[in-house]
């Protein structure tokens, strides 16, 4: 039984759908990441789940329960917030054990659970300052230590990382990962940054518009992307996508709408881009970054810009003219209608 | 621009507001105590120094005591419940609700009004059998109280009217105050299970308390300050039951025409009121902020 089910759940304000008909389903004890760029539901989708937005359509479960319409506490889910939500003329102590105070927990227990939680989060000797007077890093454990506190099987977190700074980013994110294995919790975990979500998730369902685009394991996603958008939002740089022309079961660099099932696109990762002496993918050096372990090249081919990761410090001047080549089980197609096609048995004349 | 011409040039920029303040603010107010040690001078007879005697007679005078009372119970009655009022109101206002402009703006209304003009409409409600309250009373077969002239109800009776008068402004304050705390707080503590009850007591409230002791500090000073209702509404009577500090300066001032009298009242009121001032600025200073 999964841990948390959506099922056809949309949410809409008036006209605008800020989450449209999606489903999802969480296995316990996974950590989830919900990705995707800004403004397409993945906020919503979390409150959802946490009872702070009323779907219109669909039902919400959790452990089996129908939980569409019941209130937030009563849904067993603790939920760490972007700004860290806690309560200014509070200490550290006082945060951590506003919830269970308030459900009445009794005193010694209380005071077990916050060693307990301020030990796993570091916060110990902190136990007795506003959060003023604590850095981001910090506040940012106190908000997960009200969370854990609670015990809830259940953590929601709404881009918890997104106020420190990237070094911090990076522990925390290890952190967290290792907190989530430790406690054995089911976490969904909300992001727009995609190094976040394949560092640290078991799945990734990847947001646009309103709607799961794909789900799968970082891998899948970023080995098997199903549609352009997935395979331009994962990977730094992302993956070159550029148009073709299908003539017959041969591909056409971008001549443009000219062979009748034309227009296809087709996607090149940058590391699985090679140089050619003879035949191959003409191009001509825009520029290039060296950025130690390898140099990014971004070539013009056609109208599409595409980039080119190659080993080491490898010198290439602008408006040199290059020949681009890959394996054909290295390329992606994607047809008109945006859709994966594998085994569609098209290749460019110079692939083996 | 030399140390010495600095300074010359911040005095002369200080000079307008000086002489503003000392001209009608801080020599008055030495003139005052000056008059209310001497005697009131009369053509026939010029005014002589006669020492603390008027602050003896004020120990012994009735109508001051009683005055100095009342106002102790107006600033009772009317600030707590303003204030509490007030919050009420400016969470309700605070919700989203249809309408919820017009609703800000009826509760503001009140402050909006002169004090005059307010007072003219709560005589109309006050007037016995013929106002509004009596003939709402009277559909319960109770009526014929004299809400203004009877001793022992006129003070409650101005004081639900100042009430009602002060609260939409203070609702404003609040109001300003609810909308600076982040609406996550709250969905953070609905997760944790709080009722609105304790929600309010244990986060709302400590996060407004800067703004309550401004509004205690400022409801304060104005019940002291507050006269004009009297004027139209009871004159301080009946048999000085609704008599409050500010109003018998006036009356003894300008009825009785003993001017040093006058000026001896004023400086206890003066005495109160900074009183009241240095508390608000010792509270500030100590900061009881949440911060
Ligand atoms: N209260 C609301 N009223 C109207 N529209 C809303 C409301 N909340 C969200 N939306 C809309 O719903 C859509 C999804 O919003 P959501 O907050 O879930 O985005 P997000 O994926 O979390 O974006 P971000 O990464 O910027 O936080 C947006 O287009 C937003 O404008
Ligand atoms: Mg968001």
């Amino acid at each position: 039984m999964s841990r948390i089910a959506l099922e056809n759940v949309t949410c809409a304000w008036g006209e605008t759908k800020g989450v449209d008909d999606v489903s999802l389903s969480v296995e316990p004890g996974t950590f989830v990441v919900l990705l995707g760029p800004s403004g397409c539901g993945k906020s919503t989708t979390l409150r959802l789940i946490a009872g702070l937005e009323t779907a219109r359509d669909g039902v919400i479960s959790i452990d089996g329960c129908d939980v569409t319409d019941a209130p937030p506490a009563a849904r067993g889910v603790s939920m760490v917030f972007q700004n860290y939500a806690l309560f200014p003329h509070l200490n550290v102590t006082e945060n951590i054990l506003f919830g269970l105070k308030v459900r009445r927990v009794a005193k010694g227990e209380r005071a077990e659970r916050l060693a307990w939680a301020a030990d796993l989060t570091g916060l110990t000797d902190f136990l007795q300052r506003k959060p003023r007077q604590l850095s981001g890093g910090q506040r940012q454990r106190v908000a997960l230590a009200r969370a854990i506190v609670a015990q809830h099987p259940v953590c929601l977190m709404d881009e918890p990382l997104s106020n420190l700074d990237a070094k911090l980013r990076q522990t925390m994110r290890a952190e967290l990962r290792a907190l989530q294995q430790r406690l054995g919790l089911t976490v969904v975990y909300v992001t727009h940054d995609q190094i976040e979500a394949m560092a640290m998730a078991d799945r990734v369902f990847l947001m646009n518009g309103g709607k799961v685009e794909q789900y799968g394991t970082p891998e899948d996603l970023y080995a098997r992307p199903q549609t352009p958008f997935v395979a331009r939002f994962i990977g730094t740089p992302p993956m070159n996508l550029i148009p073709v022309d299908v003539a017959g079961g041969a591909l056409e660099p971008g001549t443009q709408g000219q062979a009748e099932s034309g227009d296809w696109l087709v996607g090149v990762r940058p590391e699985d881009l090679t140089l050619a002496d003879d035949d191959g993918l003409p191009a001509e050096v825009e520029a290039s970054e060296y950025h130690g372990a390898d140099t990014v090249v971004a070539a013009r081919c056609g109208e599409a810009l595409v980039h080119v990761r190659l080993p080491r410090l490898t010198r290439m001047a602008p408006g040199e003219r290059i020949r681009l080549r890959w394996r054909a089980e290295d390329m992606h197609l994607f047809d008109k209608a945006n859709t994966r096609r594998d085994g569609a048995g098209v290749r460019f004349s110079w692939m083996q | 621009m030399t140390p010495r011409m600095a300074n010359v040039y911040g005095w002369l920029l200080l000079m307008p507001a000086a002489i503003l303040l000392i001209a009608f603010t801080h020599w008055p107010t030495v003139a005052t105590l000056i008059s209310s040690v001497y005697s009131p001078g009369t053509p026939v007879r010029p005014a002589r120094f006669i020492g603390l005697d008027n602050y003896r007679l004020l120990v012994d005078d009735p109508v001051f005591i009683q005055a100095a009372l009342n106002n102790l119970w107006f600033a009772i009655g009317t600030v707590v419940p303003s204030i509490a009022l007030a919050i009420l109101m400016a969470i309700w206002v605070n919700e989203n609700i249809p309408g919820r402009g017009l609703l800000r703006l009826a509760y503001f209304t009140p402050t909006i009004l002169p004090m005059v003009a307010a007072a003219n409409i709560w005589l109309f409600f006050y007037t016995p059998d013929i106002g509004l309250i009596d003939q709402v009373l009277a559909l319960f077969g109770s009526s014929g109280r004299n809400w203004l002239g009877d001793p022992d109800l006129v003070l409650p009776s101005l004081i639900v009217m100042t009430i009602w008068k002060e609260a939409g402004f203070f609702m404003i304050f609040y109001l300003a105050a609810l909308q600076s705390i982040p609406p996550e707080l709250r969905e953070a503590a609905m997760l944790e299970g709080a009722s609105r009850w304790s929600f309010f007591w244990k986060v709302t409230f400590p996060l407004l308390m800067p703004t309550t002791l401004f509004v205690l500090v400022n409801a304060l000073l104005n019940s002291f300050k507050l006269v004009d209702h009297l004027f139209i509404l009871t004159k301080g009577g009946p048999n000085n039951a609704s008599n409050l500090l500010l109003y018998y300066i006036y009356e003894t001032a300008f009825s009785f025409f003993d001017t040093s009298y006058a000026a001896t009242i004023t400086m206890v009121l003066l005495v109160l009121l900074a009183l009241l001032a240095l508390a608000k600025f010792w509270l500030f200073e100590k900061r009881v902020h949440y911060q």
